[in-house]
């Protein structure tokens, strides 16, 4: 396994094409708008390192009998599945932001199933090819990025009907040695911190649109893809060089749009390619992985801000009040909610014809189905007990300032013994995290990440069993089947 | 609270405690409800004492502390072993509760020869 400063330096090996705010930034690695968002990936090498925690960030490769970092394993039993969940909760608590790596893991755990099925029944060598990848990415320790979402366009028409063919990933040339791809996927998160990335087609394909059917791999920063960084509330803090006004200094995430401007890809790093009628499968299964994994990462980073609106409590000194208690029960019971179902998804997973495990999909869309409610009304729970002060507060240079720093100090002060300043990093962390560059992340991404609701709402009257349902009340009411 | 448990401890180790080597085997810390980093340095520090050499998680060792952060007992569960070990989940050891003060002691006392 790559050991934290080993990653560090593997990123600066590489060369990426990113621009960010009109730019082109040439060292991604010490840029302060994108460091953070490194340092949280980087946290993924760390905690592995780490006998507190290598149970969960650590795992035995089912192929080579290694020890490898989780984030490249494939579940091998409902303990994997379980320990997934923990593990991202694990990470969200130790950087209150998106550590980016599941999406790499949910990736693959899945185009391992599906090409497994897909070689049975065509009898193509996806699988192989992408065991072979496998092998290389749990030898090398790489961050993945798993790239599904499309820009898409008008949503009204399918891809192949679309007036510009490009807003949805596709094969624009099969030569001998490889294809040539087109395309743009939106909101990559953390694309320029991966080593590869692995794309797969965004929705379930029809044959006239096999040409968008389409999943490989690809080093981050080969020729031909160009990354345009996404914006953040509130990012320019990063600029300003202060200690705490970013609210969450250390760690943050970050999305992408990642170009491939007439990418080569030989054969050996494609996965699928026009089997039209799998593209469904590999979809499904990324986004339930996917809809797990928030209900481990939204937890941790729930935890934190359950516990910094406790801190604003106690720092303002209306801990003791009952409704204040009340509050951070309400969220505590929505967290663990949250909690529940991820733990409840893997718990009822299944093996798949390949081996690697899959989650109970239908419980894994009730789980995202509240992430896309619970963490809003945290957050709004979170901003009630913060108050007004945390949106209307001063700067951390007012603070520091010879002038304005003495009444900063005196008139912002709440409960004797505690910093002014100990108060402010506080309301800070909960801006950042409910409406900072954070709140991409705990917000906006619980919305849409891994699907938008609709997504699980299809998914769930598809695996709800109605039918069953109605006959389970025929025969308590009486009703002749 | 501290000097207290420094001196239960060392009237344990006194007592009963046999070098030899012993490893404590974590829990991954998902949400602990205990500190396990600073129990597990204060067996280290109490058994080094005496003369065990301390492993993290190593499988070869005479005694085994299995340490984690709630009652789950994450570190045991996935990884069981057979005795001589001691299984610290939470504020309870080997299933009874005794709270986080006198988690050290009372592992102290199971390893009783």
């Amino acid at each position: 396994m790559k050991t934290p400063e080993q990653y560090e330096e593997s990123l600066r090996g590489m060369n990426f094409k990113v621009y960010l705010m009109g730019e082109e930034v040439k060292n991604v690695v010490d840029h302060p708008i994108i460091r953070p968002s490194m340092n949280s990936v980087k946290m993924t090498y760390t905690l592995a390192q780490d006998p507190q925690h290598e149970e969960l960030m650590t795992a035995t490769s089912h192929l080579t009998g290694k020890k490898i970092n989780r984030f490249c394993h494939l579940h091998q039993g409902p303990e994997d599945l379980i320990k997934k969940v923990k593990m991202q909760r694990l990470m969200g608590r130790k950087t209150a932001a998106c550590f980016q790596r599941c999406v790499g893991m949910d990736a693959v755990n899945a185009v391992d199933s599906v090409t497994f099925e897909m070689d049975r029944k065509l009898g193509t060598d996806y699988h192989k090819r992408f065991t072979n990848f496998l092998l290389k990415m749990q030898e090398e320790d790489w961050t993945v990025d798993g790239a599904m979402t499309d820009v898409k366009g008008d949503r009204g028409q399918s891809p192949a009907k679309q007036a510009d063919p490009d807003l949805f990933c596709r094969v624009v040339e099969r030569r001998a040695d490889g294809i040539v791809v087109r395309g743009c996927k939106a909101h990559q998160t953390g694309a320029v911190n991966s080593h590869w990335i692995l794309v797969m087609p965004t929705l379930t394909m029809t044959k006239e649109d096999a040409d968008f059917a389409l999943s490989f791999v690809a080093p981050a920063d080969a020729e031909g893809i160009v990354y345009i960084y996404g914006r953040q509330s509130c990012d320019t803090r990063k600029l300003e060089g202060g200690q705490f006004d970013m609210g969450n200094r250390e760690f943050g995430g970050h999305e992408a749009m990642m170009i491939f401007d007439d990418l080569f890809v030989p054969w050996e790093n494609v996965f699928l390619c026009g089997e039209h009628e799998f593209s469904g499968a590999l979809v499904e299964r990324f986004a339930g992985y996917h809809r797990q994994s928030y209900g481990g990462c939204k937890v941790g980073v729930g935890d934190v801000l359950i516990g910094a609106a406790a801190l604003a409590a106690d720092y303002n000194g209306a801990s003791r009040a009952s409704h204040v208690k009340d509050k951070l029960i309400e969220m505590t019971h929505l967290n663990e909610t949250l909690y529940a179902c991820g733990i409840a998804c893997s718990a009822e997973g299944h093996r798949t014809a390949s081996g690697t495990w899959l989650i109970d999909l239908l419980l894994a869309n009730v789980c995202k189905q509240n992430v896309t409610r619970f963490p809003y009304e945290i957050a709004r729970l979170a901003e009630d007990i913060a108050g007004g002060l945390m949106v209307t507060m001063p700067s951390e240079k007012d603070l520091r300032h010879p002038v304005a720093g003495k009444y900063v100090e005196k008139y912002l002060r709440g409960i004797a013994g505690v910093p002014t300043e100990h108060r402010m990093r506080v309301l800070r962390l909960i801006e950042n995290i409910t409406l900072g560059t954070a709140a991409v992340g705990y917000r906006t991404e619980s919305m849409h990440g891994a699907g938008s609701p609709q997504a699980q709402r299809i998914m769930i009257a598809r695996q709800g069993n109605l039918e069953q349902k109605k006959a389970l009340a025929k025969k308590i009411a009486g009703i002749p089947a | 609270m501290q000097e207290e448990r420094e001196r239960e401890i060392r009237t344990v180790l006194g007592e009963r405690v046999r070098p030899g080597t012993v490893s404590i085997r974590f829990c991954g810390g998902c949400n602990p409800r205990i500190d396990r980093g600073r129990v597990a340095l204060e067996l280290k520090g109490a058994l080094e004492e005496r003369g065990c050499r301390v492993v993290w998680g190593g499988r070869e060792a005479d005694f085994r502390i299995f340490l984690s952060g709630c009652l789950s007992g994450c570190a045991f569960k996935y990884n069981p072993a057979d005795p001589p070990c001691v299984v610290v989940a939470g504020t309870a050891v080997d299933d009874e509760e005794v709270g986080e003060a006198r988690i050290v002691s009372e592992v102290l006392r199971k390893m009783d020869p």
